[in-house]
């Protein structure tokens, strides 16, 4: 396939590096303790379950020690960080209707652009919660449910209750805690039985506020026959001061029910980006993780998928691009629960000007799991001798009637790649480009052609950073 | 007028060329011939630019400029190009989208540019399939060499060298590359191709001005289009 190469963009620098001035109709003070939990919860009106689920897991998370391994997260400040702001009195459906603060954002980042070409619906969060949402009549008709994940605790209690921290309790991890006692927005998304959506759900989440926390919590159910693609997008100003992103988003996909989800993830560096993926696909049902990790300071995300009905299959296809500062320490689990499941995971990391990447991935076989497959393969780039790539691959099989394997390269700045794209014409920071974009060409295919095109874009951006 | 003003060069701490001085005017046809290791391959790769090659001494004069501080980009903005001897396979990326990054929009818009190559290619007679795939990525030899040569069609140099572009090539896709070459010959004659090759058979079938002979970095010997023949009889003294 063709791809065209974006260059429109290449010279007003950094699209999304621009603060507006904050709005807010409602905000918590700095910090958090129980008031500030309640008041969330108040602001929210909610039922009293979700009010003491927050409390509950918020003792969890006072407990919960730090991760004691992966980044130094020592630096983040709990007690300076915002925690829930409302930029709008309530959600629109049209985005002329946006205050012009937030409406310019989106039209600067291009999201209702892409709305209108190639997109089912659309969800904009901006700082604690979903200003605007919209989905196509037809969808609507078919019974599918895309909204904000507040306005589906009032109107889908009933499926909330049996799905909402099933597959990520708040005992999961200490950020997966605080998610759940501080969360807002996010995205709630019902497939019905037999629906097929063909063009993808897009959610896009931005941070604009300083020292602000963003902790949106998205649930997806794919019913039986179903599938779905949905993609988020995340950008926010580079600040001096840390912000923290923690989201908790979890996913079912029911017998035969495909669900790909794909994230263009582009947080300024300032950003923590500490976020809890998990899935569970049931008898013959697909989950597809796309993870594309441009931005952030420090992520730490390892998505997994729970094979837990026969022939259910695991993807996950990640990327992540470390320049200067950033630790990215991503990856993936895959837990075969279920006989004659299949996962394939592919990790690609670039890691540039003292950039740090980490792979850190889980395969697990049970005793049930018979003739069950797994393939990894795990490649690193280092462009210079001052970055870092890391693998720490754990497999753990019970029986002997899997077949897993492990495949892992890493590779350094190719001189004869290089001189030979220049000899061509390119100047050096393109020649890398056109290298780094060769090398995550397997994760490029398999994103809408309207976001490779903007992710070959960022890592030219990037690369120019390195040329300087 | 490209020019070598007595140079020597160094590659992996090696003096590899010893004194180089040779002109290229434009619109004629080079040969360079010489034994494996003669230093023709570091010869081409010192004009392209190749940072490894380390000019100890001299200069590379581009239209009485010298070029010896400029990156391999410099040199091929200024229309210096170089086919290597063994073609790179580049995975992920496609001719299509290196000729795409290579070329400025304003004067090759990307609709126009995507024709140029299909026309080039059927010219060379290239499956187009092989356009829209990882450059170079299981492409036999022949195909290798022809997509080089499409490129540098397209990229419109000044200088061509072709470093062996006759080795590893089946016969019909010789055929189709000389025809090529040939009419690119006819249709611009200003452009300077140096040819750097072992064997005369590409050799006879174009309009060679002047034949150079290379032997452990220097330069033995020079003459007409009957010294590539004499040498084919003969070999190299």
């Amino acid at each position: 396939m063709t791809r065209p190469v974006s260059k429109t963009n290449l010279d007003s620098d950094q699209k999304h590096d621009f603060v507006m001035s904050e709005v807010s109709v409602q905000k918590t003070k700095r910090g958090i303790d129980e008031a500030v939990i309640r008041s969330i919860s108040d602001y929210k009106n909610e039922e009293s379950w979700m009010r003491d689920f927050r409390l509950k897991s918020f003792a969890i998370f006072n407990e919960k020690k730090m991760p004691t391994w992966g980044p130094d997260l020592s630096h983040i400040d709990f007690d300076n960080i915002t925690y829930f702001l409302r930029a709008t009195e309530k959600q629109e459906k049209s985005w002329d209707d946006l205050p012009d603060e937030i409406k310019e954002t989106y039209d600067r980042i291009g999201v209702p652009e892409h709305e209108k070409k190639w997109l089912a619906g659309v969800s904009a969060q901006y700082e604690s919660e979903v200003v605007y949402e919209s989905m196509h009549k037809d969808l609507v008709k078919q019974g599918v449910i895309f909204c904000d994940m507040d306005t589906a605790m009032r109107t889908h209690t009933e499926i909330i209750k049996k799905y909402f921290a099933k597959l990520i309790p708040p005992t999961d991890n200490k950020f997966a805690a605080l998610n759940s006692a501080v969360w807002s927005g996010g995205s709630f998304i019902y497939v019905p039985k037999g629906v097929h959506i063909k063009m993808p759900l897009q959610a896009y989440f931005r941070i604009n506020a300083e020292r602000f926390g963003q902790f949106e919590r998205t649930l997806i159910i794919a019913d039986e026959d179903s599938s779905i693609h949905y993609i988020e997008g995340c950008t926010a100003p580079a600040y001096s001061t840390e912000s923290l992103h923690a989201a908790v988003v979890e996913i079912y996909a029911l017998k035969n029910a495909k669900v790909r989800y794909t994230t263009i993830q582009n947080w300024s560096t300032n950003i923590y980006n500490l976020v809890t993926k998990r899935a569970k696909a049931e008898e013959n049902a697909t989950v597809e993780w796309i993870d594309c990790n441009i931005g952030s300071g420090v992520t730490m995300k390892y998505p997994a998928v729970l094979l837990s009905g026969k022939n259910a299959r695991g993807i996950m296809i990640s990327m992540a691009l470390a320049n200067k500062g950033q630790i990215l320490d991503t990856g993936a689990k895959m837990i075969h629960l279920a006989k004659h499941t299949s996962s394939h995971i592919i990790s690609k990391s670039i890691s540039l000007n003292g950039g740090v990447s980490h792979y850190r991935g889980l395969v697990t076989i049970s005793k049930d799991a018979k003739h069950a497959k797994s393939f990894t393969q795990c490649d690193a780039m280092l462009l210079d001798n001052e970055s870092q790539s890391n693998t720490y691959p754990t497999m753990d099989i019970k029986n002997n009637t899997a077949q897993v394997s492990h495949e892992a390269s890493i590779e350094s700045l190719d001189h004869d790649k290089l001189f030979y794209f220049m000899s061509r014409g390119l100047t050096e920071s393109h020649a890398r480009s056109m290298m780094v974009n060769g090398f995550i060409d397997e994760i490029t295919k398999e994103i809408p052609l309207e976001y490779s095109v903007e992710l070959y874009r960022l890592i030219n951006m990037e690369m120019d950073k390195s040329i300087g | 007028m490209l020019s070598l003003k007595n140079i020597s060069v160094k590659a992996e701490n090696k003096e590899i060329l010893h004194d180089i001085s040779l002109d290229f005017d434009n619109g004629k046809i080079y040969a360079i011939m010489g034994k494996n290791g003669s230093g023709k391959s570091t010869l081409a790769r010192t004009i392209m630019g190749d940072p490894r090659m380390i000019i100890t001494h001299g200069s590379i004069m581009l239209d009485e400029l010298s070029i010896n501080d400029h990156t391999a980009y410099d040199r091929a903005k200024k229309g210096i190009f170089l086919s290597p001897q063994s073609p790179l396979a580049i995975h992920g990326v496609t001719v299509q989208q290196l000729l795409r990054t290579a070329l400025p929009r304003d004067t090759h818009p990307s609709k126009k540019l995507l024709e140029i190559i299909a026309h080039t290619a059927q010219e060379l007679e290239i499956s187009k399939d092989l356009l829209s795939r990882s450059l170079n990525e299981n492409f036999s030899g022949g195909e290798r060499k022809k997509m080089e040569v499409l490129q540098a069609a397209i990229l419109d140099p000044r200088y061509i060298i072709l470093d062996e572009i006759d080795t590893g090539v089946d016969i019909d896709s010789l055929k189709t590359i000389t025809q090529f070459l040939n009419t690119i010959i006819n249709n611009a004659p200003q452009k300077t191709i140096i040819f750097i090759t072992h064997y005369n058979r590409i050799l006879s079938q174009l309009p060679v001005d002047e034949v150079i002979i290379m032997r452990d970095g220097t330069i033995t010997q020079k003459g007409d289009a009957t010294l590539a023949q004499k040498i084919e009889f003969d070999g190299y003294k």
